[in-house]
């Protein structure tokens, strides 16, 4: 079969109605099927030879997978984002622009607005690497060969943290928003349905060169989910006991749980990050009780900033602490040739990210 | 020889008139992030001598254009290719990456009339030179800058790290406001 430039092999397209008729659907065509959600990744991997499935099913017309439902009220609050909820949807829904200020700005900081139109949350947190080498002409270890292109050839937007052989990046946007924010991952599969850890879900290079998730085969990403892992009240109770102020009213959610998304790019439209941060805190007003960073676009997977965290857990968020948590947040870093211009930019994205929650 | 067997000869003289060329000039003012190596370009001037003005909106449209040509040309725009292989690594439009309407800086441009008497009503030609103005005026911006003249172009991030790290004037500490 002859195949022009940039055309795929030829496919099959399905509409399943559920998830668990689509989980079946790949059950059934083991190593044959892909699943289909915005396709602005996938279309692209297809066409380019990476995968040569057969059949494609489409989850888009699986009305469950869709739509943002906040139970703010609950004793342990929560939010939850169904995985095919459009980029778009997440930037504008009230309940993620209130609660989840970072997920929205990421969300609106992706590509272009019609590729947010289509792009999906599940998509974009499961999209393959950007790592040129890997998507041209070139035998490297993602695709089972024994070199690595890149670590003495153009790499100016790999990886500063945790390169191990391969020094590709996590492209998504919206996966350190879900690590910094300790989400929850909800997964189908034809074992049944699982829940993991933000973190859970992204391969390290130096644990599995082959791939960027942990989904098993078959498995569809269907919801993440951001709850308030501690019940904010014992503390609360133990003050109010002691009277020291008496009884406090609570900090309403979005004041106790702020969070913040910056990122850099070479421009500031339809381009992937440089690098990227995110910020989540649990504080009293100025004081910090608990912190995570997460940084996208430094390592295969969203690394987490822990010095930089223990710097500010526990402490005022003072200009001191600030910048003492950007020099933090740069520890361990090992810049190629040419992408050592992330260090200071990691140490710039922490101390800008950390100035905003600051305000 | 020609004219000898018998075959038609004319003889025509041109004489160049510089006054016909149309000049141009580019001003840029540039922040140059000490630590990284970015540079934002905050302003372009771009002044065009263009003899008399036919169509004034059409003509800034073309200085906005051009310069926004140029400032791809300057900061991002770049055919890469594999150092060993010489296989190009970019062979797209997104990792080519011209300039998007969101890199848009601040645009001033300003055209200069002195009509010349070679063109018709005293115009000049207004194509592709506003494309030429940002590059060099970008690179002495950040020359005027940071002290460091920029070798070669596109002025991305990684080359202005390195040559503000081989000219010992990176900051690593933080730049406090």
């Amino acid at each position: 079969m002859k195949l022009q430039i940039d055309e795929p092999r030829p496919f099959k397209l399905v509409s399943p109605a559920s998830v668990d008729d689509a989980v079946k659907l790949w059950h059934d065509n083991p190593g044959k099927a892909m699943y289909l959600a915005g396709g602005g990744d996938v279309v692209d991997v297809v066409k380019r030879h990476l995968a040569e499935p057969t059949l494609l099913l489409d989850l888009k017309r699986i009305p469950a997978l869709r739509g943002v439902s906040a139970k703010v009220d609950d004793p342990q609050p929560s939010v939850t984002l169904g995985a095919l909820t459009t980029l778009r949807e997440l930037s504008e829904d009230t309940n993620v622009r209130r609660y989840l200020p970072a997920l929205a700005a990421a969300a609106s900081r992706v590509a272009t607005p019609q590729i947010r139109n289509v792009g999906t949350l599940g998509g974009n947190l499961l999209q393959e690497n950007r790592c040129p080498y890997y998507r041209g002409p070139w035998h490297c270890y993602r695709h089972g060969g024994m070199h690595c292109y890149a670590r003495h050839g153009f790499h100016r937007e790999h990886a500063i943290f945790g390169g191990d052989r391969c020094y590709v990046v996590s492209p998504s946007d919206l996966a350190p928003v879900i690590v910094a924010g300790n989400a929850i991952v909800h997964v189908v599969g034809p074992k049944g349905p699982r829940t993991m850890d933000a973190e859970q879900l992204f391969v390290p290079a130096s644990s599995n060169l082959t791939r960027m998730h942990t989904l098993e085969d078959g498995e569809v990403l269907t919801a993440i989910e951001f709850r308030v892992r501690q019940p904010q009240q014992p503390r609360r109770a133990i003050e109010a006991g002691l009277g020291v102020r008496g009884s406090v009213a609570p900090l309403p959610l979005e004041e106790r749980f702020p969070s913040v998304f910056v990122k850099y790019a070479m421009r500031n439209s339809f381009d992937f990050a440089l690098a990227s941060v995110c910020i989540f805190l649990d504080r009293d007003g100025r004081r910090v009780h608990r912190c995570r960073i997460a940084l996208g676009a430094v390592a295969a997977t969203p690394h987490r900033a822990r010095d930089a965290e223990q710097v500010v857990a526990g402490n005022l968020l003072t200009d001191d602490v600030i910048h003492e948590a950007g020099r933090a947040a740069v520890h361990g870093a090992e810049p190629l040739e040419l992408n050592g211009y992330k260090v200071g930019l990691v140490q710039k994205l922490v101390t800008q990210a950390l100035q905003e929650l600051n305000t | 020889m020609l004219a000898e067997g018998g075959g038609i000869v004319g003889l025509g003289r041109y004489v160049y008139d510089l006054g016909t060329n149309a000049w141009g000039s580019c001003f840029a003012e540039v922040e140059v992030d000490m630590r990284t190596g970015q540079v934002e370009v905050l302003r372009l001037v771009v002044a065009h001598e263009i003899g008399r003005v036919l169509y004034p909106a059409g003509a800034e449209a073309q200085i906005h254009g051009g310069a926004m040509q140029g400032l791809g040309f300057a900061m991002t725009e770049d055919l890469i290719l594999d150092r060993e292989s010489r296989i190009p690594v970019n062979a797209s439009y997104y990792e080519y990456r011209p300039p998007t309407a969101l890199d848009y800086p601040e645009m001033v441009p300003i055209l200069i009339e002195s009509p010349a008497k070679s063109g018709p009503f005293g115009a000049k030609g207004l194509g592709e030179s506003p494309i030429m103005g940002p590059a060099p005026a970008i690179g002495n911006a950040i020359l005027n800058a940071t002290g460091v003249l920029m070798p070669e172009l596109p002025y991305s991030w990684d080359r202005v790290h390195h040559a503000l790290k081989a000219a010992g004037k990176l900051a690593t500490g933080e730049l406090r406001t």
